[in-house]
């Protein structure tokens, strides 16, 4: 059920929640946001209920106190401080603890999206140390920020003060949470589109990369090997941007801005541009919370260089716990030091080679971040670049045959690559000539959404 | 009335959703109307699925909602097909009971193979057999084996004995689409499975579960072709290292090592495994391929598959099309993983053994090979509630059990892969379920090492000397002309 894209979700689940949602008065809104949202969690993993609701709780407290010790005035600063870094390292030993728990002992040991909502408790606890959060925060309002079920399994890593909790308002004085038919068509909009890139370009990517690994790295050939390498990038990419619609569009649908994680990557002119434009909260995260902290660039080239390999280092650790994840936000460190300590100067000469990087570096260190075993990736890397020969029982006709089946998907990857499609898209969203192509889609992706999941004795087929 | 008006205001600033509620309300409808007399709804919950499901899951079965007009307009149709679902069911139970009612030796008889649970008596005359429906052998052949599991002491008997006609009703629901042309001929091949099938057909329960090729010693069958060609002649002693099969009547089969070149007027059946065989398996130039991703015996002569032939060309054609028109000497049928998704081994068995009989049929003097369902490795068969190797095991010894030791063989490449505990090892395979590329050479060379020659085929030594000379053409090796070989045993 708590899988956006599921039919469990989107035909059962929030439809109902919806209509008592909208059923609700205003004033009694977040009441169904928070019980809907433990429900939603104790559907996907009724085993940490407790924990999440332990979390929420003490976060609550700990935030109270720093916003108590924050606002009084500089000479408890000190003491709010000693607040903040008691209450952000518990959250970080509770995140390390089960994250080493879930590498030594077993998987089930991470709550879903802990991940997700530690770091939305850190960015809480030191934006109201830091005075971001206008008024004190209540409770529920809280406890709705941290458990919301739009974003709790995989983001956005929304702040508390762009929720529009408590009547919050942006800067020109509106409302951040609005109700109106204007949103909530966008939130639709946003889902369908959501849905479609994820069920019918990531899912069905999914496949190639799963044929590869069925053959054995060891019996690709390197027109396939790269074909994967490709592949893979745009199964990462739309089915974490077309997530991340989704969840974008679910939070409109309930009144909620429009949080954009995503910003045309692939169209970045550089590796550490491309990061501004991935995941972008996620970056936006480490930017405030770990790299500003540490200095930033502000300082000497040695801290720099500090300050983002332990950025990146970080960011590797907090995908996976193996080492595969480290090396892949190593390898991503270096390449950004490089490109701004120097390459700097020649890339604003020559925007290409910051193009390549991106067009072919970022799909290289996918790959990195997809094979979890060492060894499986230093076989993969040597079908990419077969210097020294290929072993194995390779099949060359492979990428012909894959390709011949796989180009449409291809195809369209690349074009939605382009921003100017899905912005047009966008601009045009209330023309027919959209919606109805786009309603057409939406229902393609059912077709996929129903097939794939509801009948276990008819997924598999081998 | 302003309130009204302004819905529709409303409505109108949100096309999408407007457009997306008028639809899904339609989908629902055509679910709701079509659930049940359209669509099977077995697995069905309206709790967990929104009602529109069934009509997409129909959609993938290739029913297609504007049916359910048409099956309101022909009423009739309509009702023969419930009518033929009931009597099907009906067939069932009935075989059910009698099947209780008779003393219920079928487990003792089973363990027991010299007994012969079925048949070595058909080759005395299959008369009065032959105007069985397939309803009723179906029905029939479940009940035994529900009777067989309610005598094992494993029990489960009672879940078990639920299951028949759900079975049914999950098998029809899953084989669609029969084209005419295919059931035309059926029917003529129909007359020839009639004399072949059995009376008291039932299968070896898991007890007497073959370990591997060699100790495979089977009830033989007769599908109406079997022949003596495959003997080797009497008198004949074979070193001890020597391995084969012994059939009821006492006759020994080699299993013993062949050349690249017995592969090609063979035909190699199966699903995405087989498929896998076909592109790694080193064997595109030696053999003809009819493979395709989930082909199960429920869907094997519906759909139309890649024939892939050793010179090189490839077509789309139904397994009917394939046998009528091509002549092969050996056939190999490796399917039964996809199955496991449909419940009950009886069923399976039964559309197993009606594959056997109209291939056999359709191809009277190949040597048919049954090939064991390869296991899967040890994490998936721990995780996986379906396809794991509990099932496959049982599913093999159903399908083991349809060898005769004459001219259809059982061989089972589990007992050369597999590790001790009868797991797939997981450097074989990604996925757990399809080898590794390069593992796809050990499945060739098993096929290899464990084949049965003609004796018209051997010469004095018990060497088949043309078989391994260069083959002179793909399709028509030396071997395989009709040598005097023969008169010389």
């Amino acid at each position: 059920m708590v899988i956006f894209s599921g039919a469990e979700f989107a035909f059962r689940f929030f439809p109902v929640f919806l209509v008592v949602y909208y059923l609700t008065p205003r004033a009694y809104r977040d009441v169904i946001l928070f019980l809907g949202s433990i429900f939603f969690y104790a559907a996907g993993e009724p085993r940490f209920v407790a924990v999440l609701l332990g979390l929420i709780l003490f976060n609550w407290i700990a935030g109270q106190r720093i916003y108590a010790r924050a606002a009084a005035g500089s000479p408890d600063r000190r003491r709010a401080r000693r607040a903040l870094v008691s209450a952000v390292s518990v959250n970080v030993f509770v995140l390390i603890l089960c994250k080493a728990l879930a590498l030594t002992v077993s998987s089930a040991f991470l709550p879903l999206g802990m991940s997700f909502y530690i770091f939305r408790m850190i960015s809480y606890a030191a934006d109201l140390y830091r005075g971001k959060i206008a008024g004190r925060p209540g409770f529920l309002e809280t406890a709705c920020y941290f458990s919301m079920f739009p974003q709790i399994t995989q983001g956005p890593i929304m702040r508390y003060g762009e929720g529009g909790f408590g009547g919050a308002a942006d800067s020109e004085g509106r409302p951040l949470r609005q109700y109106s038919a204007a949103r909530f068509e966008d939130g639709v909009i946003s889902f369908a589109m959501g849905a479609c890139m994820k069920l019918l370009l990531a899912d069905r990517l999914g496949i190639l990369w799963n044929e590869i690994a069925k053959i054995g790295y060891d019996s690709i050939s390197t027109p396939l090997a790269w074909m994967g390498a490709y592949g893979y990038s745009f199964q990462l990419y739309y089915d974490f941007w077309g997530y991340s619609l989704m969840a974008a569009g679910i939070g409109m649908m309930l009144g909620f801005p429009y949080i954009r994680n995503f910003h045309h990557p692939y169209a970045c002119g550089s590796v550490s541009q491309f990061y501004r434009c991935w995941h972008m909260t996620l970056g936006a995260w480490f930017r405030d919370y770990v790299y500003f902290p540490l200095g930033g660039s502000r300082g000497s080239r040695a801290e720099t260089v500090f300050s983002l390999m332990t950025v990146w280092l970080l960011t590797g650790l907090w995908h996976g716990g193996t080492l595969n994840f480290l090396l892949w936000g190593g390898i991503l460190g270096v390449i950004i030091v490089w490109e701004k300590l120097v390459l700097h100067s020649l890339m604003k000469k020559i925007p290409l080679i910051g193009r390549i990087h991106v067009l072919l570096l970022i799909p290289l260190t996918w790959v990195i971040f997809a094979v979890t075993d060492l060894h499986a990736m230093e076989v993969y890397f040597m079908r990419l670049f077969p210097f020294f020969g290929v072993e194995g029982n390779v099949n060359p006709g492979d990428a012909v045959k894959y390709l011949r089946s796989f180009w449409p998907l291809f195809a369209a990857s690349i074009v939605l690559l382009f921003p100017a499609v899905s912005e047009l898209a966008v601009r045009r969203r209330r023309s027919p000539a959209v919606f109805i192509p786009l309603a057409a889609l939406f229902w393609w992706a059912v077709y996929y959404m129903i097939n794939s999941s509801s009948n276990p004795f008819l997924y598999f087929s081998f | 009335m302003r309130r009204i008006s302004d819905v529709f205001r409303g409505l109108r600033a949100m096309p999408l959703f407007t457009t997306l509620m008028i639809t899904t309300l339609s989908a629902s409808a055509l679910g709701a109307a079509g659930r049940g007399r359209l669509y099977d709804d077995s697995m069905f919950d309206p709790l967990r699925q929104p009602y529109l499901s069934l009509v997409f899951q129909g959609l993938r079965e290739g029913v297609f909602p504007w049916e359910l007009a048409e099956r309101r307009g022909e009423a009739a149709k309509a009702g023969g097909e419930d009518a033929q679902a009931s009597a099907s069911e009906a067939a069932g139970k009935g075989a059910e009971e009698t099947a209780v009612e008779s003393p219920a030796g079928n487990a003792g008889e089973a363990a027991s193979p010299a007994d012969g649970a079925w048949d070595n008596s058909s080759s005395d005359g299959s008369g009065p057999e032959s105007g069985a429906s397939s309803e009723e052998a179906a029905g029939a052949s479940e009940a035994e084996a529900d009777n067989m599991n309610a005598d094992s002491p494993e029990g489960e008997g009672t879940a078990q004995a639920e299951e028949p006609q759900a079975v049914t009703a999950k098998i029809g629901g899953i084989s669609v689409v029969i084209t005419p042309a295919m059931q035309r001929a059926e029917e003529e091949a129909g007359t020839m499975i009639a004399a072949a099938r059995t009376e008291n057909a039932s299968y070896v329960s898991a007890a007497a579960e073959p370990e591997g090729v060699n100790s495979a010693v089977m009830d033989a069958a007769d599908y109406g072709a079997a022949s003596a060609r495959y003997l080797d002649p009497p008198g004949t002693e074979y070193p001890g290292e020597t391995e084969g099969i012994f059939a009821p009547d006492g006759n020994y089969y080699r299993l013993q090592s062949v050349p690249e070149s017995y592969f090609s007027d063979a035909l190699f059946i199966g699903d995405s495994r087989t498929d896998g065989l076909a592109e790694y398996g080193d064997m595109e130039k030696l053999t003809t391929f009819f493979a395709k991703d989930a082909l199960s015996v429920y869907r094997l002569w519906s759909q139309r598959a890649a024939v892939r032939s050793a010179d090189g060309t490839r077509s789309e054609e139904t397994l009917l099309e394939l046998l009528t028109a091509r002549h092969f000497h050996k056939i190999y049928l490796s399917v039964g993983i996809n199955e496991l998704g449909v419940p009950a081994t009886a069923g399976f068995y039964q559309k197993y053994r009606e594959a056997l009989e109209l291939i056999r049929a359709l191809q009277p003097d190949a040597i048919l090979y049954i090939q064991g369902i390869m296991h899967v490795t040890r994490a998936r068969s721990a995780s996986d509630p379906v396809y794991n190797n509990t099932a496959i095991t049982e599913r093999n010894a159903a399908i083991a059990s349809l060898a005769n030791g004459r001219d259809i063989f059982y061989i089972d490449m589990n007992s050369v892969f597999c590790d001790e505990n009868g797991d797939l090892p997981a450097e074989y395979s990604a996925d757990g379920v399809h080898l590794k590329a390069s593992r796809y050479l050990l499945w060739r060379q098993f096929l290899m090492d464990n084949a049965v020659i003609r004796a018209e085929e051997l010469d004095d030594t018990g060497e088949a000397p043309g078989l391994w000379e260069e083959a002179p053409a793909a399709c028509e090796p030396a071997g395989w002309k009709q040598s005097d070989a023969r008169d010389g045993i």
